[in-house]
């Protein structure tokens, strides 16, 4: 379907943040589905639509019953400048009103991001979508725990949203109430967000986590901000942490799949549950081509290959 | 009959076609995957992924990679096998009036006549296509359709076990598809296609590693159109059976560009990645072209190619 851009904003020096004005995929979306963007204009190069994560909702102030402002759980933060004009939209969650559009983070790598980073508001853009399998929130007593490497962060937002808007923490083990109410004002139990790149600059989308009430763990390969080294080992830590206080986390990933690897391990050992959010080069994207599998269960004689487009992107932990 | 109105219905290889375009093998995976975004009634046919006897895995990925104006591909023709694609898949497409092609592989001409065997039950399977492009494993892995005997073998085998229409789908990785689509015609086929990808590979200079993990692909895509369109003009002139042509068709234009070399009919595969909506803008394309030069049916297009 042909779309508009409401707006395309740089967030760094590589990131941006395109609005795009599509109720009916907004509508229908749920936290780690992605859309497929064609970027050639009716020419022949590039030619493949780039897949890219649904990052955020996007609401219009004003549309429906609601008035211009409305507060939402979203908005009541600080604005962070350059970010979104507040007299006009706001991206995030809105409780009964249904959504204008989407929002997608990408990071400049090719020709194709490159040219959605050029798009102006007004342009029109051609998606399909939402497509594929996303997270599930189906556990009532869990603690999450997001783990994002880099641009792994765009579809943690709108997974943020829902928790957020499900207000599922803090969180407790059920098995014992009085404990949990001891714990109730633990900081362990706020919902986290565990945060890596290689550098400061590829540490995305921190305000709008912070003020979904999320807390922050930040690391960088070079140190350049907050803890030097990978995110995995803080990770680790917190987590063995959490368990000795009673919680229960339960782990939702995106990122590059040395992190994802780490991470399904560290779940593994803990015996925690959780999902992951993988990537593969994509054709189709609806399921017919074969082309985006991965091994999720690796090892199996005849190999088990799934297609990331539509049994994932997003796949459980246990069996990664 | 008035000049606005154009027969776009297609009779080919005793196959009543609605109209002349239909969707490749592989790219349309069984048709439900793309029912949510094209009207499945508007195609000329389906033609579902290949269906070999055993699923089959595929290849390890990557399995794709985007090369200037194409698209290589090492799927390793995974799939769900005979019996899942009857009891999952086939009853899906009960509810579609198009014409419903089968296409199947194997690795021993054995293989090919069970399919054709029990493919042939079942009412909804309209045609066969048969994909020579697989390795034979009696002939030490080479391609049925790179040679001529087992080709003829292939062909007359499925031929014996079917009476469904039956197509062959070349491959072009030969280096003279005619006498491929004579022996074809020749044990019994009703109908040839081309072209399948051409073989190809893509290198990762910094890692210097292919970039496909098998290492080589098929290409498809605008790239190939060239070479698909001169196999078609080729072929057509060489045997007496309708010629379905398809390789790199993204718009009405290239599609009648093999019709007037000898197609009776299109194949749309990688453009449906671009726009699923693809074979209905080609469609739209023809129709267009029909009435600016004023055919009233596509028969009157086809191998109309003027070369003075
Ligand atoms: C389900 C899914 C969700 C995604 N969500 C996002 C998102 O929210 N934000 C974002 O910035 N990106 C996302 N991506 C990645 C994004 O699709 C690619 O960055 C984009 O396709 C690159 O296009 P390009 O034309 O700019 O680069 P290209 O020129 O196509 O590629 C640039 C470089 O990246 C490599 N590359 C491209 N795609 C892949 C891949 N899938 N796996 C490995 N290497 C690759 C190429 O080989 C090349 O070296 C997602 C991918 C998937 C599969
Ligand atoms: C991802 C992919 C999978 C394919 N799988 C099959 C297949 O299973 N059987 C077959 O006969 N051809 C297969 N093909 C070949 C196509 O049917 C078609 O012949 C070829 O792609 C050329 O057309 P195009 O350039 O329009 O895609 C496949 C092509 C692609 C791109
Ligand atoms: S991209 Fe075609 S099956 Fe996933």
């Amino acid at each position: 379907m042909i779309t508009e851009v409401v707006e395309n904003c740089q967030i760094s020096s590589q990131a941006f943040r395109l609005t795009l004005d599509c109720a009916e995929i907004a509508a229908k979306a749920y936290p780690g589905q992605f859309v497929m963007i064609r970027v050639n204009q009716g020419r022949a190069a590039p030619l493949l639509r780039r897949p890219f994560s649904i990052h955020r909702l996007w609401w219009t102030c004003g549309a429906g019953s609601h008035s211009q402002g409305q507060s939402s759980p979203f908005s009541q933060g600080q604005p962070s400048p350059g970010y979104q004009d507040r007299q006009q939209s706001s991206p995030g969650s809105r409780y009964g009103q249904q959504p204008s559009g989407i929002q997608i983070l990408f990071r400049v790598v090719g020709e194709g991001t490159a040219y959605l980073a050029s798009l102006a508001k007004g342009a029109k853009v051609d998606l399909i979508g939402p497509l594929g399998h996303g997270f599930e929130l189906k556990e009532p007593d869990y603690c999450p725990v997001l783990i994002a490497g880099g641009i792994g962060v765009a579809p943690l937002l709108f997974l943020a949203d829902r928790i957020k808007e499900k207000n599922s923490w803090p969180a407790v083990a059920t098995a014992n109430p009085s404990a949990a109410e001891k714990k109730s004002d633990n900081p362990l139990a706020r919902p986290w967000l565990f945060l890596g790149g290689k550098t400061a600059g590829d540490i995305l989308c921190r305000d709008e986590f912070q003020r979904l009430g999320f807390s922050l763990a930040i690391s960088t390969e070079d140190g350049s901000l907050g803890q030097k080294g990978l995110i995995s080992e803080p990770l680790a830590a917190f987590l063995e942490q959490m368990i000795s206080c009673g919680l229960k986390p339960s782990l939702f990933a995106c990122g590059p799949i040395p992190l994802m690897d780490r991470v399904a391990e560290i779940a593994w050992q803990y015996r925690l549950s959780g999902q992951v959010s993988l990537e593969q080069r994509m054709a189709c994207g609806v399921g017919a081509c074969m082309g985006c599998v991965v091994e999720v269960v690796r090892g199996k004689n005849p190999p088990d290959y799934k297609r990331v487009c539509t049994e994932g992107p997003v796949f459980d932990i246990s069996g990664f | 009959m008035s000049v606005d109105l154009v027969d776009i219905r297609v009779n080919l290889a005793g196959l009543e076609l609605k109209n002349p375009v239909m969707v490749a093998s592989g790219t349309f995976g069984y048709g439900q995957e793309y029912a949510r975004f094209i009207d499945l009634n508007q195609l000329g046919a389906i033609v579902v992924k290949g269906v070999s006897a055993q699923p089959m895995a595929g290849n390890p990925p990557p399995r794709l990679v985007e090369t200037p104006a194409g698209l290589l591909n090492s799927i390793g023709l995974q799939n769900v096998g005979l019996e899942v694609f009857i009891r999952d898949k086939l009853p899906f497409l009960q509810g579609i009036d198009s014409v419903v092609i089968v296409n199947i592989l194997g690795h021993t001409v054995e293989e090919y006549v069970t399919l054709a065997t029990e493919l042939s039950k079942h009412p909804r399977v309209d045609a066969l296509e048969i994909n020579i492009s697989c390795p034979n494993v009696e002939r030490g892995g080479l391609a049925f359709g790179t040679d001529r005997q087992a080709t003829f073998e292939v062909v007359q085998a499925v031929r014996q076990a079917t009476h469904l229409p039956l197509i062959t789908k070349l491959s072009p990785n030969v280096a003279d598809i005619v006498p491929i689509a004579r022996s074809a015609q020749d044990a019994g086929s009703d109908a040839v296609s081309l072209i399948n990808t051409i073989l190809g590979m893509a290198i990762d200079i910094h890692q210097r590693k292919p970039v496909l993990a098998k290492t080589v692909g098929g290409l498809s895509g605008p790239a190939i159109k060239p070479i698909a369109l001169r196999m078609v003009w080729q072929v057509s002139q060489a045997v007496d059976i309708p010629v379905i042509g398809m390789g790199g068709i993204m718009s009405g234009d290239d599609a009648i560009e093999f019709l007037l070399a000898g197609a009776s009919a299109v194949s749309i595969g990688t453009a449906l990645f671009v726009d699923p909506q693809a074979p209905i803008k080609v469609l739209k394309g023809i129709e267009e072209y029909m009435k600016r030069y004023r055919f009233h049916s596509i028969r009157e297009i086809v191998g109309q190619l003027d070369i003075g």
